[in-house]
């Protein structure tokens, strides 16, 4: 799972972040979070999430406890729906990261408010954002597909 | 008993990570200062591994492009880029020196504009996110680097160092929003602060509604800032827009430097105080 982690760290670091259209900046990690916390106890994964998303937010160098933020309520929506919903179909796998991408880019967009944009950019922002989310909405089957175990959340 | 110790020891763990999300919150506002041990353990521990890779993934593009694209035409763009840069400098510093002599200050000692010592420095990587205007840089306090020094390349002002830990740097670029440099309209000295937009434009704040700023104008540092240099390129004026009722008119500039393709870049060197525990360090 580290070596999987850091693969997709570097994917995001190298490729995924120098992409020149904004919306096609998703976030790689979000999806990886929401499979790991499908597979692992509800405090490892919390802890994943946490020391991952410091890491993040440390490299990014701004907006601290984005990230930490984000990827733990991923998990902890895993833990609140895991009885309720087939979380190994790829379609509600789809929607709930979709949901976290959508509350990742909206609190994103009001951070980046704060900074000076007209109102044409501003539309922009939000359109990019929305873009984001679907985008990582897309991903996240491919993300997720190669974490396997054996006590894998069944209904 | 011990079901409640279970719920105990879950409650603890809750109270721990609500503790720890607090202070890695705080850390939005708080000084660009030395990286405290955990983001260093962080950074000092991804970011060779993220430039090796860097490196192995530039190296392959460059091997596509060179030998398999425009070979030979590639290479002599690269020359040319560079003189045109070097000879853009020159002409920028002499129109400087012209203008001052126009107006007949005196000067006491004319110097050049960058005395102190410079370290190249070799970016590793940019924001993870794509959408904060930083980059991590391979310099850090062992080669003697601190907040707020400047950082340019030949094509002009790349931003300035924010946090340092051992070996690397985070620099924020005049591209960020949180950036802000003291510039003048290198025609008229008209003064202004260059602060971020997004990550291809800048703005000049501040400026009079009533003065003469045109497209095309070159923005330099007016080096009153104690960060950097005077006379830097910084950019060019690529659009303005004046509202009547406004005071001060918004200006749009686009920033010499090519931000999203930096690979090296210069650190200007300025006397820091070194931490306590380097210098405890360096003795033993």
């Amino acid at each position: 799972m580290s070596a999987y982690s850091l693969i997709i760290l570097f994917l995001q670091t190298i490729w995924i972040s120098r992409l020149s259209y904004p919306a096609m900046r998703a976030d790689l990690l979000l999806p990886l979070m929401f499979g790991v916390a499908t597979i692992w106890p509800p405090l490892a994964s919390l802890s994943w999430a946490f020391v991952w998303g410091f890491a993040v937010d440390t490299l990014s160098g701004k907006f601290w406890g984005f990230h930490v933020g984000s990827y733990v309520v991923a998990v902890c929506l895993v833990n609140v729906t895991t009885e309720r919903f087939e979380l190994q179909n790829p379609l509600y796998q789809m929607l709930f990261v979709g949901l976290c991408a959508l509350g990742q880019s909206i609190a994103l967009g009001l951070f980046l408010l704060f900074q000076p944009y007209d109102l044409a950019n501003e539309l922009t922002l939000w359109q990019d954002l929305v873009i984001r989310s679907l985008f990582t909405m897309l991903l996240c089957p491919f993300i997720i597909y190669p974490i396997r175990d054996d006590k894998r959340a069944t209904v | 008993m011990m079901e409640w110790l279970r719920r105990l020891r879950g409650a603890f763990f809750l109270l721990i990570l609500l503790s720890l999300f607090l202070y890695i919150f705080s850390l939005n506002f708080r000084p660009p200062v030395q990286m405290d041990i955990f983001q260093r353990a962080v950074v000092e521990s991804l970011s060779p591994a993220v430039k090796f890779l860097g490196n192995i993934t530039s190296s392959i593009e460059r091997l596509v492009k060179e030998y398999v694209w425009l070979r030979h035409l590639r290479h002599e763009n690269e020359l040319l880029k560079e003189r045109v840069n070097e000879l853009e400098q020159k002409l920028t510093d002499y129109q400087e020196s012209y203008i001052e002599n126009l107006r007949l200050r005196r000067l006491l000692d004319f110097k050049n504009t960058i005395q102190s010592q410079a370290i190249p420095a070799q970016v590793v990587l940019h924001d993870l996110t794509g959408w904060f205007q930083t980059l991590i840089v391979d310099k850090g306090f062992k080669d003697g680097i601190g907040p707020d020094m400047a950082v340019v390349n030949d094509e002009g002002v790349v931003g300035r160092i924010l946090d340092v830990s051992d070996r690397y740097a985070r620099v924020l670029l005049i591209t960020d929003p949180g950036s802000s440099v003291d510039a003048v309209v290198q025609r008229n000295r008209v003064r202004g602060i260059l602060s971020g937009k997004d990550s291809n434009a800048c703005i000049l704040k501040y400026v009079r509604g009533n003065v003469d700023v045109q497209v095309g104008d070159l923005i330099i540092t007016s080096g009153k800032d104690s960060i950097f240099a005077k006379g830097l390129r910084l950019g060019v004026v690529h659009g303005i827009f004046k509202d009547p009722v406004d005071l001060f008119q918004k200006i749009e500039i686009k920033p010499l430097v090519r931000l999203s393709a930096l690979e090296e870049v210069l650190i200007i060197k300025r006397e820091t105080p070194v931490p306590n525990s380097f210098a405890i360090s360096e003795g033993e």
